[in-house]
């Protein structure tokens, strides 16, 4: 339906959104309705304007649905209105499951990396390593969207 | 010198944000079998003579927070256009809150009137 330039102007965009968000079901599903949301509003546009370039029109579209620092903006509002409501354990629960799922991905990667290089990189030195990028991440992304 | 948005324009702001939700809501319960999230883009834009248009892309926030406070239920739906879509439809308790916050509405713009003919 769109051509390859409009494909992928969509999926930078989308790709700029989705590092604004946290990682998160939430975030997640907000980024497929974008996606749908994307679509949709294009084929509107072009069955509206079928002389006008593609480009164009997924430029306008995108115009429209705001930057994604607007939209992380108001997915952090939205957030912390839902946060300040849900009670301190909750929160606590899901920070647990958040690192825990961080710790299993770190653990898994440098058993990856070291069983590729035959042990060339040390396997623990490889989960501090990854789990200092994982907390560094998880730093940027909460200053990003204003998060706790 | 002015300094950032006027006082006029945050007030605007403030507000629309306020009743964004409850416009949601009416929009929704206007489609029984349930609209997606472009469908209520429009219509915002549209019913409103764009008084409370948004950026698209944020409402989908808005729609994600009543559905987390079960305002709104929603199932997917096979698309032409590309990636299915999600449609949205009024809870019960959807139903309820608005009936509510149609009642205050009227209530608060009825004693605003009053005030303002002094």
């Amino acid at each position: 339906m769109v051509d390859g330039e409009t494909e992928r102007i969509i999926e930078d965009y989308i790709r700029k959104t989705s590092r604004l968000l946290p990682d998160s079901f939430a975030a997640e599903d907000l980024i497929a309705d974008l996606r749908s949301h994307i679509y949709e509003a294009l084929t509107d546009k072009i069955r509206d304007n079928p002389t006008e370039s593609h480009k164009n029109l997924v430029l306008e579209v995108l115009d429209e649905v705001g930057t994604p620092e607007d939209i992380a903006e108001e997915f952090a509002l939205e957030q912390i209105e839902e946060t300040e409501q849900s009670s301190t354990d909750d929160r606590f629960q899901y920070y647990v499951v958040r690192l825990v799922a961080a710790f299993v991905v770190a653990v898994l990667a440098a058993w990856v990396v070291s069983t590729i290089t035959d042990g060339a990189v040390d396997f623990f030195f490889a989960v501090v390593v990854l789990m200092a990028f994982a907390v560094i991440e998880w730093f940027v992304r909460a200053k990003q969207i204003g998060e706790p | 010198m002015q300094k950032g948005p006027s006082f006029e324009e945050t007030w605007k702001v403030e507000f629309r944000r306020g009743v964004l939700q409850y416009a949601v809501l009416a929009i929704v319960k206007r489609h029984e079998s349930g609209i997606h999230g472009y469908g209520i883009a429009r219509e915002l834009e549209q019913r409103t003579d764009g008084l409370l248009q948004i950026k698209e892309g944020t409402l989908y926030p808005i729609l994600h927070r009543l559905r987390k406070e079960r305002l709104l239920n929603v199932y997917d739906e096979k698309s032409d256009s590309g990636p299915s879509r999600k449609v949205y439809v009024l809870t019960g308790e959807g139903d309820r809150v608005y009936r509510q916050l149609t009642v205050l509405v009227g209530s608060i713009f009825e004693k605003l009137e009053v005030l303002g003919n002094g």
